[in-house]
């Protein structure tokens, strides 16, 4: 009982953190909301009377209205799930593979391979050097390996995954199973993967959202709708209207029915939510136990 | 010491590997090149134009727009019917509006292959050409695209000059504005005759002002005009001028050109005052100093009796599907041309182009060729579009498309010579002449052909336009009396001190340059 006292804390400092707490939690969540009652509101209302929490009219025109180009959301929606997939995966894979030979002490080059991942982390070539390696030489250009390959390893994961690496696992252990006769690749898979499950839930979980969320890659490599991200789809109907609307003079020989009114643009933003804020909570349970092994283990 | 040793071969390796990857590369571009010297050898030796011996080339075009459901059929009607005499096949590559700023700036630094580009002044024409990033055409222009210099608008290749180099050849489109209010039809009908309102050639806004009080009066739920601070009353003058925050500007009624400090002139006062009187008797929304709202699109709400805008006929009927009223246009200015809205859609040669000749013969088709623009705007015949009326060339949409949802519409001012098109439905059967002539009777500006390079002039502009945003959206809105505390005097101050006197000399001197060498 002695301990549970030691962490209590008097009532009027729960309620106090409890309540800047619930705000903060409403700061994040009303924004939410907001988009969510216009994307379900008529966009007649919502030109009269501005935004409203609680629709005045409900109507589901946005969303049909987004129907009609189901095809190309359905494509952009299955791009960007394939991307967010394949690249978490290839991407855990290639920083663990990084992150563990240095780790371990007997890999000789251990200090050249971390002062070349690190030096990546300070410079990096700028955009068009970059732009002219993906499309001229690995020709990736318009393919949906350039949405995956650069973000593939990202040298700061890589670091921190060595350092929970050598937080974590003693090298003892290693030693030991080593003596009883274990392979290298036996020991990475049965040994040194399963007790680095946290950090590698904290890394995907970055990595996922970092995929998901990215459309400056679509931007600059694909040219044909077919291969956008689904973000990108959206990001570029929200751009082109702002361009036409700062440019009248290109705009005036253009149907304002291209431009897509309030609901639906919030509509796409609730689709482009999609199955990411599921991602949060499955993640979440790993990322906790990853904190707290951490400080147990100090 | 084992470890730096291997530590160095590891390295010297990887510089090994990495320089047979480059050589390899270079070899690559060698190739190209000796290809590229060849065929312009053989070129040299023959007419130009004699397609029999010319090589089959593919020209990339790249240009911004919403990509077109259709455009590789196009492409590939365009190629078949430029085959026999130019042997070229067309691909026509459109960039999204969202992204054409920086996929344009890729292209040009990263050398990738593309044989034609659309360039402008708000897609850094000027910047570009002085970089070098496109090929200087003058002495291409009289062998590989004689017909440019036969139209009835060779000045327009004057403007596209940059220190005296043609780098891009300008499309011939709706070249002059005019600048004024956007009235709506039905109200002015209705309450017109009530103030005898009359619309001239050239109007004075103050005469607007008794059909603005009677709206207000009449139609409690309309805002008289609808104003947002990026289009006030003052910008509707004859100006020339690059954008709204910009504090100089050349008068184009003006016979000798000259940059006068644009908020400190007679005309900018008395608009001042105007926008005060009709902010005060409540003629304008209250947050017209500070809205970014779309005046359009409120006018379109029904919320709304006039906006300011640009007010060029020719356009009225794109106006009027846009906002869904019919629309009474009331200009302020005669119609002027300004360098950057003759420059307003320009094709280029960019510098890593090996085809510069044949993309030449090419733009030189798209000035004459009327069946190759209607193409390239319009699409195909008998898929995309039919004909209405043979003998007035009147299109309209094939049938089973949908309008506005045809898989091939393309921008009807972008490719080469507007004037050419086929009138698309029957209210646009006099679209080319109209064009013609508002082109024609349009006031050019004294400094048509000059851009100003603001280069050693950057910190002024940038310190300038920030003071202009503070002040000029308040004052020349009438949110606020100009006279109250000194307020418009201290902004004149300011803009003293902010450098406006040394931006104006460096114009002006520019200018001055610019006449002596014309």
């Amino acid at each position: 009982m002695k301990k549970g006292s030691l962490n209590q804390i008097s009532v009027g400092a729960n309620f106090g953190i409890n309540v800047i707490f619930i705000f903060l939690s409403l700061c994040c969540l009303i924004p939410f909301l907001l988009v969510l009652s216009v994307s379900l509101s008529s966009e007649n209302a919502v030109i009269r009377e501005g935004y409203r929490l609680i629709p005045t009219k409900f109507s589901l025109a946005a969303y049909r209205l987004l129907m009609r180009d189901i095809s190309q959301i359905g494509r952009s929606y299955g791009v960007t799930i394939i991307v967010t997939i394949v690249g978490t995966l290839g991407s855990l894979m290639l920083t663990a593979l990084y992150a563990y030979p240095l780790y371990r002490k007997d890999f000789p080059f251990r200090r050249f391979f971390s002062m070349f991942l690190f030096i990546t982390m300070l410079f990096n070539g700028g955009l068009v050097p970059f732009y002219i390696l993906y499309t001229q030489y690995l020709r990736l250009k318009d393919s949906i390996l350039a949405l995956i390959i650069p973000y593939l390893l990202n040298p700061f994961y890589a670091i921190v995954m060595r350092t929970f690496f050598s937080t974590t696992i003693p090298e003892s252990l290693i030693e030991s199973a080593k003596i009883d006769g274990a392979k290298e690749i036996y020991i990475l898979r049965k040994i040194v993967f399963p007790l680095s499950l946290p950090v590698f839930a904290t890394i995907g979980l970055f990595t996922t959202l970092v995929y998901w969320n990215d459309w400056f890659l679509s931007l600059i490599f694909i040219s044909k709708s077919s291969n956008i991200t689904i973000q990108y789809y959206m990001y570029k109907i929200i751009m082109n209207l702002q361009f036409l609307l700062s440019n009248p003079s290109i705009s005036g020989t253009m149907a304002k029915a291209e431009i897509p009114g309030e609901t639906a643009r919030m509509a796409m933003a609730i689709i482009g939510i999609g199955p990411i804020v599921l991602a949060y909570p499955f993640f979440q349970r790993y990322f906790i136990k990853g904190l707290t092994i951490g400080a147990i283990k100090g | 010491m084992k470890r730096i040793k291997s530590a160095c071969v590891l390295f010297l390796s990887i510089i090994l590997i990495l320089s047979m990857f480059i050589t390899a590369c270079s070899g690559q571009t060698d190739k190209g090149g000796s290809k590229d010297s060849d065929t312009k050898k053989t070129q040299e030796g023959q007419s130009p134009l004699d397609a029999s011996k010319l090589d089959p080339v593919r020209l990339i075009m790249t240009v911004p727009g919403t990509p077109q459901q259709d455009q590789s059929l196009v492409n590939d009607a365009i190629s078949k019917y430029l085959k026999d005499d130019l042997n070229v096949t067309i691909d026509l590559q459109q960039i999204d509006w969202a992204s054409w700023g920086d996929k344009s700036n890729l292209i040009i630094a990263s050398g990738e292959e593309c044989d034609i580009l659309f360039t402008a002044p708000w897609t850094q024409y000027e910047v570009n050409a002085v970089k070098g990033a496109f090929h200087e055409l003058d002495d291409l222009i009289p062998q590989y695209a004689p017909d440019l210099l036969k139209t009835n608008y060779t000045w327009l290749l004057d403007v596209a000059k940059i220190n005296g180099k043609i780098y891009a050849i300008p499309t011939y489109q709706i070249l002059a504005q005019s600048r004024g209010f956007i009235l709506r039809k039905d109200l002015v009908d209705k309450y017109g005759p009530e103030v005898n309102f009359t619309v001239k050639e050239v109007n004075k806004p103050e005469d607007l002002e008794p059909l603005l009080r009677v709206i207000k009066k009449n139609e409690p739920g309309i805002i008289p005009y609808y104003g947002n601070p990026s289009k006030l009353l003052s910008f509707m003058g004859p100006w020339d001028r690059q954008g709204s925050t910009e504090p100089t500007a050349i008068n184009c009624y003006d016979e000798y050109p000259r940059y006068v400090n644009f908020y400190d002139n007679d005309f900018y006062r008395e608009c001042a005052r105007i926008a005060r009187r009709w902010f005060v008797d409540g003629l304008v929304n209250s947050d017209i100093a500070t809205t970014k709202e779309d005046a359009s699109s409120i006018f379109a709400a029904g919320k709304a009796f006039c906006f300011s805008g640009q007010t060029n006929p020719a356009e009225k009927s794109s106006i009027e599907n846009a906002v869904g009223y019919k629309i009474v246009m009331y200009p302020l200015i005669k119609p002027i041309i300004s360098t950057s809205l003759a420059r307003g859609a320009m094709f280029s040669i960019p510098r890593q182009s090996s085809n510069r000749e044949r993309a030449l013969m090419f733009l030189n088709r798209l000035h004459t060729d009327k069946n190759l623009v209607n193409m390239f705007v319009y699409g195909i015949e008998g898929k995309h579009y039919v004909f209405k009326d043979d003998s007035r060339q009147i299109i309209e949409p094939a049938p089973g498309i949908d309008p506005s949802k045809n898989p091939y519409f393309n921008l009807i001012w972008m490719f080469g010579n507007q004037s050419l098109l086929y009138a698309y439905g029957e209210e646009n059967v006099n679209a080319a002449n109209d064009l013609d002539n508002f082109n024609q009777n349009a006031v050019k500006s004294p400094a048509l052909g000059f851009s100003y390079n603001p280069e050693a002039m950057k910190n002024e502009i940038a310190a300038l336009t920030n003071i202009v945003l503070e002040y000029d959206p308040v004052i020349s809105s009438g949110a606020v009396d100009m006279n109250k505390d000194g307020l418009y005097q201290k902004f004149l101050q300011k803009l003293k001190a902010a450098g406006i006197d040394r931006l104006l000399e460096d114009q002006n001197k520019q200018l001055e340059e610019w006449l002596k060498n014309k």
